[in-house]
């Protein structure tokens, strides 16, 4: 299966990379995005900001996330999902006690009026990122994937192939502005292009996998 | 009867290429080249401080370190591209060949949407070394789409 024979190169590369130590201080590429955040509205989902940050960042906090985007205290929230037990971690703006980021990990963003701000941060080049299964109960198995600023796929099929999906296994994305959704099922017509700074949901059977992806 | 199938027949043959029609065009996503060679003298891992400062590493053992190249593109082109080559703005201000420490920053504010990527590279009085990364699944050799960038 592609998915295991992808796992196993990526996992036998930072292998290499960890054995090296030399070569995994490579030159790798920097970001500033300015990104746009939409306001939670009627009907839902309108205003569930899926968004990317880069994997290697500055925000320690889900508060310095707050802070980057000019998320309203009070009602500006930012939340992490894993999919691997299901547990959403949530925090309200301004609030104590803000919970620690997980890199490699989607950010999912309301705020009560549209806002924006610059996102900063870089790729490594052995970037892994991990798929958890579909499970119940929801949302177990909902893989929010940060799609890498500088990453070449520009469909959601390419993702199925970048990352070894098999057929059947969907990716979706939510237009935040607007709450439509753009379903593509892996290795099916039409797939739907990719936008820059947002996550994907993945969802599929099968057992859990580490992938890198390729980037230009 | 006969005229209604008809009828039925061309709506139907109509609503289907409609559809297809407002299909939105799919991005034409470029091959990706052969991967670059390992390169010879990169630089550490670059890293942002605050939301303008970034830094990066030395180069490994061996390398010239001291004098550097830190360059600057525009993102949301290269994203369309999905390539460094066609984005390329240039060498960031006061960082072509510049000696000292192993640093730049960028204040600009691109628009809402927007943004810039940022690269850095060992380089000596005689030339230049790689902008290439080592490890992970590079798709294009940037030292040939960036060829000429900060001399």
């Amino acid at each position: 299966m592609n998915a295991k024979r992808t796992s196993v190169a990526a996992l036998l590369l930072i292998a290499v990379v960890l054995l090296s130590g030399r070569t995994a201080l490579a030159t790798n590429m920097g970001f500033r995005f300015n990104k746009g955040i939409a306001p939670l509205g009627v009907p839902f989902p309108v205003g569930q900001n899926w968004v990317a940050l880069p994997f290697t960042n500055i925000y320690t906090t889900a508060q310095d996330v707050c802070a980057a985007l000019g998320l309203t205290p009070g009602s500006g929230v930012v939340r992490q999902v894993d999919p691997a037990t299901g547990v959403t971690t949530s925090h309200t703006c301004g609030n104590a006690g803000p919970f620690n980021l997980v890199p490699a990990r989607c950010v999912f963003i309301l705020n009560t009026v549209p806002t924006a701000g610059i996102l900063a941060g870089s790729q490594p080049p052995g970037a892994s990122y991990t798929i958890a299964p579909q499970m119940v109960p929801f949302p177990r198995g909902f893989n929010l994937l940060p799609v890498p600023y500088n990453s070449t796929a520009c469909t959601a099929q390419d993702l199925c192939d970048q990352i070894g999906l098999p057929a059947g296994a969907t990716v979706r994305r939510l237009n935040s502005a607007t709450g439509v959704q753009q379903s593509h099922s892996c290795g099916g017509a039409g797939a739907f292009n990719l936008v820059l700074g947002e996550c994907v949901a993945i969802q599929y059977t099968g057992p859990p996998f580490t992938f890198m992806l390729p980037h230009f | 009867m006969k005229s209604l199938s008809w009828y039925l027949l061309f709506a139907l043959a109509c609503a289907v290429l409609g559809a297809l029609l407002s299909q939105p065009a799919m991005a034409q996503c470029p091959v990706p080249a052969p991967a670059p060679p390992p390169p010879v003298c990169p630089e550490g891992g670059l890293a942002f401080a605050t939301p303008v400062a970034f830094g990066w590493g030395p180069p490994p053992l061996g390398c010239p370190a001291g004098i550097n190249d830190a360059l600057v593109g525009n993102l949301g082109l290269a994203w369309t591209t999905k390539s460094v080559g066609a984005s390329v703005i240039g060498c960031l201000a006061g960082e072509d060949d510049a000696a000292g420490p192993a640093a730049a920053a960028d204040a600009a504010v691109p628009p809402v949407g927007s943004g810039f990527w940022y690269l850095a590279r060992d380089a000596t009085a005689a030339g230049d070394f790689s902008w290439n990364e080592g490890p992970g699944l590079p798709a294009y050799d940037r030292d040939i789409l960036l060829a000429g960038v900060c001399p």
